[in-house]
């Protein structure tokens, strides 16, 4: 994976969060990326252009409902797991949606709509290992974005 | 004047955080109705009466741009105003789909004031 495509990803996964979201995201070194406490979701957006790939935001549902709580401005536990799902398949929508067009090499596009899944510790921890992945921590929560192109 | 607008995205967050803004703006919002893609959107406008459209690109069933193209060829629905919400960023796309004549673009991730100066803009409201 080209390293300068992560770090663009990162840098756009940066700036949703922090509009969307009012979130203030940190990097986060690989040797740091511990899956999160209780279970986790998976959000995956497939693009297509003159060429595709798909980018995928991994995140704790604490977090998730934390972050849904700050946008939908409702107390986190009256949130039903469908509105925390809602809310990560739309800031990875909005992530990948600025990334394709920050990186500006496929100037007609199509993005598939967002599916979401919980996922299990250890794809947690492979996504952590790979080469396509980037990490951020909000508040103390880790959070994965990683990325195949075709 | 009071104005219908109908929103017309999958994200429910999304559909959400617009009606907070409809409702903190300050802009003439009699009623805000919620399509969750083109299709549901195609059957409020047949039976409601619309003044704009903020329609996100990227849904199932029927997406933005087919609702845009379905919109602008039935003369019932064809001078409706439309403002793209989306995360496209593509401007050869834009430009395609705003030769269909769309009155804006708003790009998710937005600021309330963006939304608001798109309204005033379609509306023409004064500042």
């Amino acid at each position: 994976m080209n390293p300068a495509w992560l770090e663009l990803l990162g840098e756009v996964a940066h700036d949703v969060l922090r509009t969307t979201a009012f979130a203030f995201p940190e990097p986060l070194a690989k040797d740091e990326l511990l899956p999160p406490a209780g279970t986790a979701l998976l959000a995956s957006i497939c693009f297509q252009g003159d060429s595709g790939g798909e980018i995928s935001l991994a995140i704790g549902r604490q977090l998730g409902a934390s972050l849904s709580s700050d946008i939908l401005s409702e107390d986190g536990d009256d949130l039903t797991d469908g509105q925390i799902e809602d809310t990560c398949k739309e800031l990875l929508n909005m992530i990948c949606g600025q990334w394709l067009t920050a990186h500006g090499s496929l100037p007609v596009f199509t993005l598939s709509a967002p599916t979401a899944r919980p996922l299990e510790q250890v794809e947690w921890t492979l996504m952590g290992e790979g080469d396509n992945s980037v990490g951020l921590m909000i508040d103390d929560q880790p959070v994965l974005i990683a990325m195949t192109a075709g | 004047m009071s104005n219908h607008v109908l929103l017309v995205d999958d994200s429910a967050m999304t559909r959400m955080i617009i009606k907070r803004i409809l409702a903190m703006a300050n802009v003439p919002v009699a009623s805000v109705y919620e399509a969750n893609d083109g299709l549901e959107a195609w059957q409020i406008l047949e039976s409601h009466a619309v003044d704009l459209v903020l329609a996100d690109l990227n849904m199932p069933r029927m997406n933005g741009a087919e609702l845009i193209s379905n919109m602008r060829r039935d003369p019932r629905f064809a001078e409706i105003p439309i403002v793209i919400v989306s995360t496209e960023g593509s401007k050869t796309r834009l430009d395609e789909i705003c030769s269909d004549g769309v009155s804006g673009v708003i790009r998710k991730p937005f600021t309330p004031e963006q939304v608001n100066d798109i309204l005033h803009r379609v509306w023409e409201l004064p500042v």
